[in-house]
């Protein structure tokens, strides 16, 4: 199915350049077919590699929102080891989802409602589109490097391993192993300097496409959490907040969701590959309040303060940044006027 | 004090910012602060060359008695955490061996040592060679994790912080790298308030996070195991 929309859209650029070239009177249709062979011919290296990994992730994005799928997978970092069973489910246009943990505690998340076309910016800047940002654009190519490793078998199925490298210090990079049938990843390793991993996500089973049954949504643990997916912010344009500003981002970060709850305000920025949240409310006890930084695995979590018209707010940013780079953000964020 | 060895303490010095002293140099930076105000001195001006270098907010160094005060007693605090409840040895109830197994990984206090000032690279646990052809690399615990644990699990401070703390006579000085930009002092979040509190950051983090990019599912699995209340819709 991929080879289909990948010639579909080189066929679709070619006959783009058809329509604009000055000789359009000769274009008969031998001469079409040769020009469409031609284009079909493989591109310079790298070009080939760019376009090649571009649809493999854009595929993972789709195919992550739009198939039906269930199966179990492990999530790992240090001496952790947690496994999971997912279940997502497409119906009337709607995604449907379950993610249960089996081991430890229960924990379980349902989420519901969002519609399988929803693109975010940060889906959209998976799937390779120019996303504007402050008077410019950024793109996924900008920031980062992409290299087919290879082939690997994981959870029985065949699969694809791209790298993706950061192009500068202020991100992680990425190994991952997706699925060439269904297009799923099947794989994900957090590096760091492309040399350690410091969490890895991998399917031990998977079954896609074809109905699953609904009872396969319901909640298996006592305790679980309903999530909205119709909150998610829809649409590839990134989101802007009257009340706060970032006034350092590392490149190709843009602000996709803004959002408030009673206790204040919750912010996520991401470049398409990485997130990260921070969270911002004044502090109304100083004696619970805290300071420092913690880390799990690939997540960082820095907790500081910020003063405002000289009322002091609690700032705290969550996400899979590396330290450093989560101190320079929390550092130059500040109450916009 | 020759003018060799004050020569070598500015290049450990030196090598401590780009974080790249070793256990040793670290230690006799610390001996020799009092005996040798050119080495406080230079640690000051690097950290203000570092700070000024990524924008931050001016840092009162006026006071680095009081801030590195703040520091060890995080330290010393920390430890009590990891070393084994010999109670619980005694009682031996299998919940008290899931404690201490290290399973429950929870929030890590990283007391940032040795970050580099001039924003350099992280000290992260190594989970595995990250592999760069496609045949997977097997796992190793690494070594500050596993040998720390505390038992909400815990990854405590990475191992120069205790090192710095059980050193007879050391005297506390700022020339302990830590990146103060942002704080006066390091709390101890190991308390399950926090604890709690930060996983609920995460779940909300995860949330989002699966929304926009990120591929997916993958947010939600690094959950924790801290026991949070169900999250409901917002």
């Amino acid at each position: 199915m991929c080879r289909l929309r990948w010639f579909a859209k080189l066929r679709g650029l070619g006959a783009q350049k058809l329509a604009k070239s000055p000789g359009g009177k000769i274009l008969t249709p031998p001469f079409f077919f040769i020009l469409l062979t031609a284009l079909s011919a493989p591109l310079r290296a790298d070009e080939a590699m760019l376009t090649s990994v571009d649809a493999l992730l854009e595929r993972a994005s789709r195919a992550l929102q739009e198939s039906n799928y269930q199966g179990r997978f492990t999530y790992e970092f240090g001496s952790t080891l947690e496994t999971l069973e997912i279940v997502h489910i497409v119906k009337d246009g709607v995604e449907y989802e379950r993610i249960t943990h089996l081991n430890g505690p229960e924990r379980e998340f349902l989420r519901n409602g969002r519609r399988h076309d929803c693109i975010s910016a940060g889906s959209a800047l998976l799937r390779g589109s120019l996303v504007p940002q402050m008077g410019g654009t950024v793109s996924l190519a900008q920031n980062y490097h992409f290299y087919i490793r290879g082939r690997d078998r994981i959870a029985g199925r065949d699969a694809e391993v791209v790298q993706v490298v950061p192009k500068d210090e202020f991100r992680y990079g990425m190994t991952l192993a997706v699925d060439r049938v269904s297009g799923l990843p099947l794989m994900s390793l957090t590096t760091v300097s492309n040399k350690n991993a410091i969490e890895r996500f991998q399917f031990i089973e998977l079954e896609v496409g074809g109905p699953i049954a609904e009872t396969e949504l319901t909640p298996v643990a006592q305790h679980h959490s309903r999530l909205d997916g119709a909150r998610v912010p829809c649409g590839s344009q990134p989101a802007s907040s009257p009340h706060w500003r970032a006034a350092w981002l590392p490149p190709g970060f843009v602000l996709s969701q803004v959002s408030n709850d009673e206790r204040g305000d919750i912010l996520t920025y991401t470049d398409g590959i990485a997130s990260f949240t921070i969270f911002v409310e004044p502090i109304r006890n100083p004696a619970n309040y805290k300071q420092g930084v913690a880390r799990r695995g690939a997540t960082v979590a820095l907790m500081s303060s910020l003063a405002v018209r000289g009322a002091p707010y609690s700032v705290v940013l969550v996400g899979e940044v590396p330290v450093t780079t989560a101190q320079q953000v929390v550092s130059s964020f500040s109450g916009a006027n | 004090m020759t003018s060799n060895s004050s020569d070598q303490l500015f290049e450990s010095l030196s090598a401590m910012v780009d974080n790249e002293a070793n256990e040793l140099e670290v230690r006799r930076i610390l001996k020799n602060l009092d005996s040798n105000p050119e080495l406080m001195e230079r640690w000051r001006r690097y950290h203000l060359i570092g700070s000024a270098l990524r924008k931050e907010r001016s840092v009162h160094v006026s006071s680095p008695g009081k801030l590195v005060e703040s520091v060890a007693l995080y330290i010393d605090s920390a430890p009590s955490q990891a070393r084994p409840d010999s109670r619980s040895q005694q009682s031996g109830s299998w919940r008290d061996l899931l404690g201490k197994s290290a399973v429950a990984a929870s929030f890590a206090a990283t007391l940032v040592l040795g970050f580099n000032f001039m924003g350099g690279r992280d000290s992260d646990p190594v989970l595995t060679a990250a592999a760069p052809t496609p045949a997977p690399a097997p796992m190793n615990s690494p070594v500050v994790a596993s040998a720390l644990h505390t038992p909400v699990g815990f990854e405590v401070p990475v191992p120069e912080a205790r090192t710095v703390s059980t050193l007879p006579g050391a005297t506390l000085s700022p020339t302990i790298p830590v990146s103060v930009q942002a704080f006066s002092q390091m709390d101890d979040i190991t308390d399950p308030a926090t604890q709690q509190l930060l996983n609920k950051l995460l779940i909300e983090h995860a949330e989002r996070a699966s929304a926009h990019g990120s591929l997916g599912i993958m947010p939600f699995a690094r959950v924790s195991r801290m026991n949070a209340e169900p999250v409901s819709a917002r």
